[in-house]
């Protein structure tokens, strides 16, 4: 999902610095401080679930979690992400400095997206708890995918081309992160319930 | 439910052997040297999983001049041997880049320096010698003293130029490994890893300290 530095055009890479210093203004000025540990925790976690590779079928697939820090964060998720995005391109030269912006919004704008559809539906009992924590990961991902494609689409690469390969590689990211995203809300439900009250900090 | 359990599963598998690996990674690799007489580029996403039809393009460091675009093989292997229209480039004395596209915003770029390509431009320099070669003449044979064994007697000359383009050749080839190992050395450390949490947990702390001031 990391574009890769020189890729995109001047003009899509100045977008997307620009709608990611507004999400990242958006969720600084929402962040629960309260709640701080929780992100800096959900940032490392995204830092590093994209190093962990899970061989399956003739290749491997890593996570990427976007839609688990969604959920838990909602606009706050840009500045979390941002740092991680950063810390990757400097460390490991995934992405790079230049793209960062559209890294970022490209991963934590879908996220946000599904925080406001699905954080109603953890707390209308367990099952409704488990679908609407699968489907926030599987379609954060998806929404991810498209938003990647409309980057590529908007410099030279085909949208439909693009989306269609992106979305086809990333469906089994997609079930996979829905299922992980359930489970740790699952787990998350039953031993600390308050962490899933997000009234507070989005009103 | 169990049975939904059991055809989730069973789905979440067929889905994960489906596609291609290659949207996945995080980058795409390159890496080229010269082997003889030609431009070996190798292309892949990660150690097992190569670059199958990539696009390559070889430019001009200093122009940016586009010299030669091809396309890597299944095993995301290109040999690019240069002819008589790379000579200009390599009389130049320019690097060269070799850029690979492999599509979905996979990018990457692998630089050359000018002193990696001297031994090709000597190669495709029309006025000199291909290759250092073995010479040989029945003349030369004939001349030796007689011995008792019949076999023919082969002396061999090299000038400079050949014995360096020969040294040149031997060198390169003992180095593939040793660049290969350089090249790997990329991939993420444990320690890099450690670190990247280590500057999210000092950010935490430095926000923490900041808030804790304001409020006091």
């Amino acid at each position: 999902m990391h574009i890769s530095e020189g890729v995109l055009s001047p003009m899509v890479l100045g977008a997307g610095y620009a709608l990611t210093i507004a999400g990242c203004w958006a969720g600084l000025r929402r962040t629960n401080y309260d709640r701080l540990v929780v992100t800096a925790m959900l940032s490392a976690v995204f830092f590093v679930a994209s190093l962990v590779h899970v061989p399956l079928g003739p290749g491997n697939v890593h996570l990427i979690l976007n839609g688990l820090l969604g959920l838990f964060l909602g606009w706050t998720i840009f500045p979390a992400l941002l740092i991680s995005l950063l810390l990757q391109a400097i460390l490991f030269r995934y992405g790079g400095i230049a793209c960062l912006g559209v890294n970022t919004f490209d991963m934590a704008f879908p996220a946000v997206i599904c925080h406001y559809l699905f954080r109603s539906w953890l707390a209308r009992g367990r099952y409704m708890r488990l679908a609407g924590s699968f489907l926030c990961g599987a379609l954060s991902v998806a929404g991810a995918a498209l938003c990647t494609a409309l980057a590529l689409a908007l410099t030279d690469e085909g949208f439909l081309v693009s989306a269609r390969i992106l979305f086809v590689a990333h469906l089994p990211i997609m079930v996979l992160e829905g299922v992980i995203v359930a489970l740790i809300v699952s787990y998350i439900g039953k031993n600390r319930p308050n962490l899933l009250h997000f009234d507070a900090p989005d009103k | 439910m169990q049975k939904a359990i059991f055809g989730a599963a069973i789905l979440c598998l067929v889905l994960l052997t489906c596609p291609s690996q290659e949207v996945w990674a995080h980058r795409v690799n390159i890496f080229a040297y010269t082997d003889g007489d030609s431009i070996r580029v190798e292309c892949s996403f990660s150690k097992t999983n190569r670059v199958r039809n990539g696009k390559l393009i070889f430019l001009d460091r200093e122009t940016g001049a586009i010299l030669h675009e091809a396309t890597t093989d299944e095993d995301g292997l290109y040999v690019l041997r240069p002819d008589a229209s790379f000579a200009t480039f390599l009389a130049s004395g320019h690097g060269l880049v070799i850029r690979l596209m492999a599509g979905e915003g996979h990018q990457n770029e692998w630089m050359m320096e000018p002193a990696e390509l001297t031994g090709l431009a000597d190669l495709v320099d029309p006025g000199h010698v291909t290759a250092p070669t073995q010479k040989s003449s029945p003349d030369m044979t004939a001349s030796l003293p007689d011995t008792e064994s019949s076999v023919p007697v082969f002396v061999t000359s090299l000038d400079k130029k050949e014995l360096e383009a020969l040294v040149a050749r031997v060198v390169d080839a003992r180095l593939v490994p040793i660049r290969h190992a350089l090249a790997g050395q990329e991939e993420p450390s444990f320690r890099d890893i450690v670190g990247g949490i280590g500057w999210i947990l000092g950010l935490l702390g430095l926000t923490t300290y900041m808030l804790y001031r304001s409020k006091n």
